[in-house]
């Protein structure tokens, strides 16, 4: 069990079971003191029955609800994100998001159907960052702009409650999961602005679908949740650390990272590797074939570390015989 | 052979002087191979497989029958100058892949007629051959792969369009930028595209699938070889492991990764016996620098290793040694392109060979052989640089610097194919042994 896909794969059916389908074993929305357990990742509303709230909702809600919703929802969310944020950075993409994991299983079957993929330009990624920055802006305007009393944004509190959630990709993916196949990509017609961002929603579900699988994680790259917890991964517990002695440059972690992190292969002075683009899955450390030249590590103690036996495993190309030969 | 007036640069030879060429050159070879043999047979302990790779180092043996019989069938053979070659491609389109750098000494002497003695004797005895049609498997070659990485193999590449069809590549000198990588991606699609064409075989992903399994084989067999070599007491003499390791040259790499694994198993029993080649205080010596081809240039390694007191080479950065299969292919996903780009940046962008640069100069040769010092607990290192090799002898100035001031003993060794320096290059290495002894020993004091 030396790759660590294998072991992610666990952890989100586990977390995706848990998020979505835990609330029909009877466990409703996890509380204390009527403090939520607030999670960083996109643990939705939408679903039917939810045991913890994803931090969005909580910042929307807790920025249009006025002072006195601030003071008992925001700030406990805001605490717990720093503290899980500090301890795991943004390992939640890649080993608890369900959203995550959905788009885990269509660069699977893209995999499994030989299909390549593309890559994002260094242009297109400074867009995506700008994007999801975009994003978390407009969100907290528009959230606190409701919230602010006599202000013009409230006459529209209505059509813009929780913009993000109504755009959220999240919004369609979970009911289809729970089988309410109604709820999904439905038009709300109250206002026009409501139903404007009904299409919008539609859009950004279409957009996701498509691009997906072809582009690797394209969705972590715009998430706005990913932006925010991105800041934590240069203080994070778990790391992704490098030997730049060990490295030969040979490009393989560049190439198998989903999100095209450059760090990875560019640093060879700094110990540990922090971007704000890593979802820290790991991938680059078991595809290193170098001996303990990438190493995961909480804080500086190293939990795996890359070797020439894990990168044959984790390989895509495996010969059957080849396991026996380096066992023995 | 079309040897004609069109010839650019190859002088065509009489035909009488040809055949006593090849006979002389026959009988020197396998004279040269024999001692070698010979010398590396008196190592205690030697391991019982490594009568295999003897017996694949014999240029005029079983393994030249093999090659001319799989012709007869009308396989094609292709060979390659430098190890920058696709060597994925050649097996996936069925061909042999032959690496054709000379380490004949005689030759070199008739490639002096067109080139001059300044040059690197690699590239003369290529030439040599290449004129009077000596070496076996260069002769068998449909076509010549030249990835144009140093200046002697760029040149002697067009020399031997006289007499091959040969597929140039374009080596990018500074190799990790986007457009690089790119433009050598596209070197290899055509060397794929036209490789398809020689063999009439679609090179599709099963093919480059299980060509990458075959060399992922062989790169896993030789790092094990090179992680038994880590360990002390040392089980395999420095030139033994050489000679495994340059067998890949011409030997069916299937059957070499076999026989690599049966050696290593053998190795390794001799390991818990503690059954060693050396006595423990012998100095460990890293080897760096030109490469170092079989048979000739056997010289050295013969040198240190019999030299009084001994070495004992534990570990190479030559591109005919070690290096050759260290570097695996990582395919990420299994789609064709993948496999491709896969192929493509295993070959130049882990390489450490001083053709390529960048701002930081090439930084990964010496990041490499820092960690090799520490890996296989080097005493001193040994950089060999052969007359003409320009890339490697300029490069020397800041390794030293930097070896310098972590204390660790670098010896500048500038040789050629010729045996007339014997003498001189004896007493040189014998006296940095002997520094690299008392280091040691005083070393223990403390």
């Amino acid at each position: 069990m030396l790759k660590i896909t294998n072991w992610r794969l666990a952890s989100q059916i586990l977390c995706f079971g848990l998020i979505v389908y835990l609330g029909y074993a009877g466990v409703r929305l996890i509380e204390w003191k009527n403090i939520s357990l607030v999670l960083p990742t996109l643990s939705c509303y939408y679903t039917n029955h939810r045991i913890a709230q994803c931090f969005l909702r909580a910042l929307e809600e807790g920025l249009s609800g006025g002072w006195k919703v601030a003071y008992t929802t925001l700030i406990p969310s805001i605490v717990l994100l720093v503290i899980l944020g500090v301890i795991f950075g943004r390992s939640w993409c890649s080993w608890v998001c369900p959203l995550g994991f959905v788009q885990d299983v269509f660069i699977r079957v893209r995999k499994y159907l030989r299909i390549g993929y593309y890559n994002l330009s260094e242009n297109l990624k400074l867009t995506s960052v700008f994007v999801r920055w975009f994003l978390v802006i407009s969100l907290v305007c528009i959230a606190a702009g409701i919230g602010i009393p006599h202000f013009f944004l409230k006459e529209y509190q209505y059509d813009l409650i929780t913009p993000f959630c109504q755009i959220c990709p999240s919004k369609q993916v979970f009911p289809f999961c729970e089988g309410r196949f109604k709820e999904m990509l439905t038009v709300d017609n109250i206002s026009a602005l409501s139903a404007v961002m009904s299409y919008l929603a539609i859009g950004v579900f279409v957009f996701y679908l498509l691009t997906t699988s072809f582009i690797r994680r394209l969705w972590c790259r715009l998430c706005p949740m990913g932006a925010i917890l991105g800041l934590f991964n240069r203080f994070s517990f778990l790391s992704l650390r490098k030997e730049g002695k060990r490295c030969t440059k040979c490009g393989i972690c560049k190439r198998s990272c989903p999100v095209q992190v450059e760090e990875v292969y560019e640093e060879k002075e700094k110990e540990k590797i922090a971007s704000s683009d890593c979802t820290l899955c790991f991938r680059c450390v078991e595809m290193c074939p170098e001996k303990d030249a990438l190493k995961v590590g909480i804080v500086n103690y190293p939990i795996a570390r890359s070797k020439f036996k894990r990168f044959l495993q984790s390989s895509a190309v495996k010969a059957k015989k080849l396991q026996k030969e380096i066992s023995q | 052979m079309n040897k004609n007036s069109q010839a650019k640069y190859l002088p065509a030879l009489p035909p009488e002087e040809k055949e006593e060429l090849q006979k002389a050159f026959k009988a020197s070879v396998q004279k040269t191979v024999a001692e070698n043999i010979e010398k590396m047979r008196k190592v205690p302990n030697r391991a019982k497989a490594m009568e295999y790779f003897d017996q694949v180092s014999e240029f005029f043996g079983m393994r030249e029958k093999e090659i001319r019989e799989f012709k007869a069938h009308g396989g094609k053979v292709i060979g390659f100058a430098c190890m920058l070659a696709p060597v994925e491609l050649i097996l996936a389109a069925g061909a042999i892949p032959i690496r054709i750098d000379s380490g004949f000494y005689t030759p070199s002497k008739i490639g002096d007629r067109v080139v001059p003695v300044e040059v690197c004797p690699v590239v003369r005895s290529m030439i040599g051959l290449t004129m009077a049609e000596l070496h076996p498997y260069l002769e068998m070659c449909d076509v010549i792969i030249s990835p144009n990485s140093c200046d002697g193999k760029t040149k002697v590449c067009e020399i031997l369009t006289d007499a091959f069809p040969v597929w140039e590549m374009n080596v990018p000198r500074v190799k990790d930028t986007p457009q690089a990588k790119a433009y050598w991606l596209d070197q290899v699609k055509e060397v794929k595209r036209k490789m398809e064409k020689l063999t009439g075989r679609a090179i599709n992903r099963k093919a480059m699938r299980s060509a990458i399994a075959t060399t992922l084989k062989a790169t896993a067999a030789s790092r094990r070889l090179q992680d038994l070599r880590k360990c002390s007491p040392a089980v395999i003499s420095g030139r033994d492991a050489m000679l495994v390791e340059q067998m890949t040259f011409f030997d069916d790499i299937r059957r070499w990764t076999e026989k690599t694994n049966q050696l290593c198993d053998e190795l390794e029993t001799k390991l818990k016996e503690k059954a060693s080649v050396a006595p423990a205080e012998t100095p460990r010596i890293l080897l760096t620098g030109s490469p170092m081809v079989w048979p000739d240039c056997w010289k050295i390694p013969n040198l240190i290793e019999e030299s009084k007191p001994a070495g004992l080479i534990v570990a190479d950065e030559l591109c005919s040694g070690d290096r050759v299969y260290f570097d695996p292919v990582g395919v990420d996903e299994g789609a064709g392109g993948d496999m491709l780009k896969a192929i493509a940046e295993r070959y130049v962008l882990p390489c450490t060979c001083p053709c390529f640069t960048s701002e930081k100069g090439n930084q990964d040769r010496i990041d490499k052989l820092q960690t090799m010092v520490k890996d296989y607990k080097i005493n001193g290192v040994i950089y060999h640089v052969i007359r003409g090799c320009h890339l490697y002898a300029m490069e020397y100035m800041r390794l030293k610097r930097l070896f310098d001031k972590e204390n660790i003993p670098i010896y500048y060794l500038d040789t050629e194919y010729s045996r007339e320096d014997s003498g001189q290059m004896k007493t040189r290495i014998e006296a940095f042994i002997e520094m690299l002894a008392t280091k040691t020993s005083t070393d223990d004091l403390y």
